[in-house]
């Protein structure tokens, strides 16, 4: 059954496996050349740096990030990959019993749950084995990035650690119990996709600023504050000193002093610091990457593998 | 040997046209004493006709003493039988047309007589319910 | 034929939502026969065929195939569903071995010498195949298991002629070598006579007649008279179809013996002219007709 229902994926696996090539003929040159430009332009030391008005990092490091800005983009669109590999490899499943073929293999000579295990078992190896190269390809050729910004923001965040195998163990199974509900192979796949972007969306601008509290600090602006740079940002205001946002007419704009490479706020009028003004920021800190991505990992990959269990039960049990 | 052939139309039921072609062949020659009947798998293959049905027809055949399979062989056709003596048909006449009275005298008209007659002759081989 | 029967049904029934497809179906195959399922669309031959390769379950009722459970007699059970579904992007090749590796009594040699025999392309996909070439595949695919009982659901309803006769030539002849148990449904009445020895007519998910092709010849007839009232014949044998013009009065009749009356004249009647009454009754279905054997 193996033999059978890795050659009905076949395809599929070809067009994932030349999916991550592109990605990798696209990324790993950049991540090369980006690695040497790193190292010998004295980059490595200032990572983390707290900044002073001399440091020649304050000029080197914004100018490094502009130069290889595009690799940003790239690994966000790069996690659409592992989506459309899960959705890939929903496709033979659903295309059996779309096409009715699942008649022909069920009435041959293995039970129906050996060819359900088996079919959902390739499809969940495929589509965790595409996750990881992308975690993989991610984290090594965005490393010297990682090191000056963190991986808090969402073009490190979602490529690396291991959230991106929960969303694409999260596209599968609903592909997957879509297509077992409804035994129709595009709109299955259609709503997989869709329920994806929406739940991405959902994470990214919900999901992750709630899974932990985050942590509110405030602080006088002329002391430095805590490192923000490389932390998921959510607000960040001026405040009176127990944390309160100030009213917006006293507020204009300050800019935080706290962090050496943090966004700079824009603002119409900057007006400069005066020593009784306090800043708040809300965020998460670097240092909670793992617990985030762990939390994450189980909420979502839970909920994928969920479905694709209740596919294989609703396919077991129910169909004619 | 014998090529069958079947009219599906002729409401004659199938293993009865291969007798009734064999029997024809015989007649005329076209079957010596000693030829092989094609085989079943052969007239399925011609014809796409039930096996059953050819086995059928030969055992009919073979019941008339027309032909004997021979197991692991084949069929083949028998010598040809000794025709009945003339005293025998000629008694059997008789009493048929004293039968044949009897039923009109019943009541029975020359259709429902043959019926009567064609199912009395036919539980050899089918039964009535 | 002997010997226990390939397939048993007791009040099989099978209710999709309200609609009952299928309703106190008794049947009894012998093993070794050739049985056509008979009926219009969406008389139940689907679904009872289905019943008995286990795909779905009984509503109420019981069937057994070859003495048992159907799923698990699936090793000697061959089945061409509805259009026989195969993997279209498979060559034929690769479908033989997909057939290898999910049965586990698969006759490889018995496969490969029949699609050389029947000239299939093996290095082609399924996809690119007549519908006729298809059908042969899928009917290796059956029979390379060497199952003891087959069962074809409409095999050849979209095939040509020749591709149909090349088709029952195949079945037949697995039939003549093997002695294989073969029920084939078919909304198509020509050439059951000579293909089939037994027939089941099914409408509106109901048995309507059951029996051997020899006893239903045999005891059917066609009665033709000048206009007159059915009553007297209808109380010693079942009318099965009554027409009248103005003058005359015909009636199709299961007879139970020979009908001696004199008003009426006698006639054999084929079987397709049978099966068409059985199918054509409009009249609220009594108990099946099941012709004894």
């Amino acid at each position: 059954m193996i033999w059978v229902g890795w050659r009905q994926q076949r395809v599929e696996t070809l067009i994932a496996a030349a999916m991550l090539a592109v990605l990798a003929a696209a990324s790993i040159p950049i991540g090369l050349h980006m690695a040497s430009v790193y190292t010998h332009d004295g980059l490595a030391a200032c990572a983390g740096h707290a900044e002073s008005p001399a440091d020649p990092c304050r000029a080197l490091v914004p100018s490094f990030l502009q130069r290889f800005s595009g690799i940003n983009m790239l690994f966000v669109w790069s996690t659409l990959v592992p989506a459309l590999a899960a959705l890939l490899f929903a496709a033979p499943f659903v295309l059996d019993l779309d096409s009715g073929t699942y008649r022909l293999f069920w009435t041959q000579s293995i039970t129906r749950r050996r060819w359900v295990v088996t079919k959902l078992g390739l499809a969940v190896g495929g589509t965790v084995v595409v996750a990881a190269c992308l975690i993989a390809l991610a984290t090594w050729t965005r490393a010297p990035l990682d090191h000056l910004n963190g991986r808090m923001s969402t073009n490190a965040y979602d490529a690396e650690g291991i959230v991106p195998i929960a969303y694409a163990l999260f596209v599968l199974g609903v592909a997957l119990a879509v297509g077992a509900l409804w035994r129709r192979t595009v709109p299955a796949l259609l709503v997989g996709f869709v329920v994806y972007i929406v739940g991405r969306a959902f994470a990214d601008s919900w999901l992750r600023q709630r899974l932990l509290t985050p942590v509110k600090t405030t602080w006088l602006v002329s002391r430095p504050g805590p490192d923000l740079n490389r932390a998921l940002q959510i607000a960040q205001y001026p405040s009176d000193a127990s944390g309160r946002q100030l009213a917006s007419s006293a507020a204009t704009c300050v800019r935080s002093a706290g962090g050496a490479f943090s966004h700079a706020t824009l603002c119409a009028r900057p007006r400069p610091l005066g020593t009784h003004d306090y800043v708040t920021a809300v965020y998460q800190p670097a240092s909670r990457f793992w617990e985030l991505q762990g939390l994450e990992f189980a909420l979502v990959a839970g909920l994928g593998v969920l479905l694709v269990l209740f596919a294989g039960w609703w396919t077991h049990r129910r169909i004619a | 040997m014998i090529a069958f052939h079947l009219e599906t139309r002729s409401g004659v039921p199938t293993y009865l046209q291969l007798v009734q072609q064999v029997r024809q062949a015989v007649r005329l020659g076209i079957l010596q004493p000693g030829d092989q009947l094609p085989t079943v798998k052969e007239v399925v293959e011609r014809l796409t006709i039930n096996p059953n049905t050819v086995l059928r027809a030969y055992r009919e055949l073979d019941l008339e003493g027309l032909v004997e399979g021979r197991r692991g062989v084949g069929t083949f056709v028998a010598s040809v039988p000794e025709p009945v003596p003339p005293d025998d048909l000629k008694a059997l006449r008789t009493s048929l047309q004293k039968w044949v009275e009897r039923a009109r005298a019943a009541g029975l008209d020359d259709e429902n007589v043959a019926a009567l007659f064609a199912d009395t002759l036919r539980p050899s081989v089918s039964r009535v319910a | 034929m002997s010997g226990a029967p390939a397939l048993e049904t007791a009040a099989l029934g099978k209710r999709y939502g309200s609609h009952w497809a299928l309703e106190g179906c008794e049947l009894s195959i012998p093993a070794g026969s050739v049985t056509a399922l008979v009926g219009p669309n969406g008389a139940g031959k689907t679904t009872l065929l289905q019943l008995a390769v286990g795909l779905i379950e009984p509503t109420t009722g019981t069937i057994a195939v070859l003495g048992n459970e159907p799923r698990a007699v699936l090793p000697r059970v061959g089945f061409v569903a509805q259009d026989h579904p195969l993997p279209r992007r498979f060559t034929i090749d690769e479908t033989l071995k997909l057939g290898r590796e999910l049965n586990p009594s698969w006759d490889a040699a018995l496969a490969e010498r029949r699609v050389d025999e029947l000239g299939l392309p093996r290095r082609q996909k399924i996809g690119t195949l007549s519908g006729g070439q298809q059908s042969q595949v899928a009917l290796t695919l059956a029979l390379a298991k060497r199952p003891e009982l087959l069962l074809l659901d409409e095999p050849v309803a979209a095939l040509d002629p020749l591709a149909r006769r090349e088709f029952l030539t195949g079945v037949l002849q697995a039939v003549t070598e093997t002695g294989i148990t073969v029920v084939l449904s078919s909304h198509i009445v020509a050439d059951l006579e000579r293909i089939c020895d037994r027939l089941i007519i099914l409408a509106r998910g109901h048995t309507q007649l059951v029996g051997s092709i020899d006893d239903v010849l045999a005891s059917h007839r066609l009665l033709t008279g000048p206009r007159a009232a059915a009553d007297a014949v209808s109380r010693a044998h079942a009318v099965v179809r009554e027409s009248h013009t103005e003058r005359q009065t015909t009636l199709l009749v299961r007879a139970n013996g020979h009908v001696y009356d004199a008003r009426w004249e006698l006639h054999e009647v084929d079987l397709e002219e049978i099966v068409l009454a059985y199918l054509g009754r409009t009249a609220p279905v009594d108990r099946p007709v099941a012709v004894a054997r």
